[in-house]
């Protein structure tokens, strides 16, 4: 355990968990409930998507063997995803967005794909194989807090950044992520 | 006899891995009840089958034909494969929902049972040990494979709803890995 190490792939898996998208598509969620359920499902989202992020770095890497699949098809496939979902949110369109009219379900979707996504995915296996796999798991831990947080207090920053803020910065956070995405196939490749 | 039936039923194994295909089916069962599934799972069995015998009669003298290549096959295979994994990984279906209604037929039938890997083994085994032998081979391992699917049904229902969600999901980026690597193959081949 190396408080460095952790905070250092905390701050990664935050980016890559991407607030800025996560955030409107709860508020869309979560307009009508009253405030006690949202923070429920507030924490119900946060907690199902550490705790699946959790599982699959341990159950992935050994699976990925088990049905062929190489680290490097799996990193290449990683970040061609993450490449189009950023993509999709630097152009403004929405992707996975809650159809579901029951809250509980569309916590569970907002958890993955989006806080959980491809990116996140790929980017924890990763980091388990630079950082270790316990400081990887207080990173995880550390950031879906994190994100718990952004959900949390989701109504205040949306009044306080207003929506075309909100709009902007997933903009830009698209850009950071399709360079994170190229980073990935990149290291796969070895270019 | 027996030898070249083994080497067949061998590699075939090798190709279609017999645990991968029912962990697929399961990201497309959601929402299905059992018998439903059943008929999913025969379903995709069998165009898979009629699609292996077609490759094993008549595949060989089709790719020379229209001069294509197994590794132009892989690509291809490939890339239509990445499609159907990031749409599955992303939950995005609106606006080209369900001309894919029947998912035994595509992807689960083909490409990813009779895939371009399964159809050009069955071309190259056609070849080596004779299309009989071959057909028999490739039934035996759809039988092996249906039953995974069938039973794999038992177990998305012991996941529920939360866990069907995102294991779907999560399926979806590994299908596209999955794909990622047909390419490669198909590239190296080339």
């Amino acid at each position: 355990m190396d408080i460095e190490l952790i905070t250092r792939a905390a701050v990664v898996l935050f980016v890559i968990m991407d607030p800025f998208a996560s955030m409107p598509a709860f508020i869309v969620l979560t307009k009508k409930v009253p405030r006690r359920r949202r923070h429920v499902s507030a924490s119900k989202a946060t907690t199902v998507a550490g705790i699946s992020l959790i599982a699959f770095m341990f159950a992935g890497p050994p699976f990925l063997e088990l049905i062929g699949v190489t680290m490097q098809s799996f990193m290449v496939a990683g970040g061609l995803m993450l490449l189009l979902i950023s993509i999709l949110m630097v152009l403004g369109m929405n992707y996975g967005q809650a159809k579901e009219s029951k809250i509980d379900v569309a916590a569970v979707l907002i958890a993955v794909p989006l806080i959980t996504g491809p990116g996140a995915l790929t980017a924890a296996i990763i980091l388990a194989s630079i950082y270790g796999v316990w400081n990887t798991v207080m990173a995880v831990v550390l950031a879906s807090s994190a994100m718990w947080l952004v959900l949390h207090y989701s109504e205040g920053v949306y009044n306080k950044i207003g929506h075309s803020g909100i709009e902007v910065s997933s903009r830009i956070s698209g850009l950071v992520l399709a360079a994170i995405a190229i980073e990935f196939v990149r290291a796969a490749v070895g270019m | 006899m027996m030898q070249e039936m083994l080497f067949a039923i061998v590699s075939y194994i090798a190709v279609l891995n017999p645990l991968t295909i029912p962990i697929y089916f399961m990201a497309f069962t959601e929402g299905k009840n059992e018998k439903e599934c059943r008929r999913m799972a025969i379903r995709a069995a069998s165009i898979a089958g009629m699609l292996a015998i077609g490759a094993i009669l008549f595949g060989d003298p089709l790719m020379k034909l229209l001069g294509v290549r197994i590794s132009s096959f892989q690509i291809a295979g490939g890339l239509v494969l990445c499609v159907f994994g990031m749409r599955k990984g992303l939950g995005i279906s609106r606006g080209f929902v369900d001309s894919t209604k029947d998912p035994a037929s595509i992807p689960l039938a083909s490409p990813l049972m009779a895939g371009p890997g399964t159809l050009s083994l069955s071309i190259l085994l056609a070849n080596q040990v004779g299309a009989i032998i071959t057909i028999i081979a490739m039934l035996i391992m759809l039988v092996l494979i249906t039953i995974g699917m069938i039973y794999s049904e038992s177990v998305s229902r012991l996941m529920g709803r939360t866990g069907m969600i995102i294991t779907s999901h999560i399926m979806g980026l590994i299908l596209v890995a999955f794909a990622v690597q047909f390419i490669i193959t198909g590239l190296t081949n080339a």
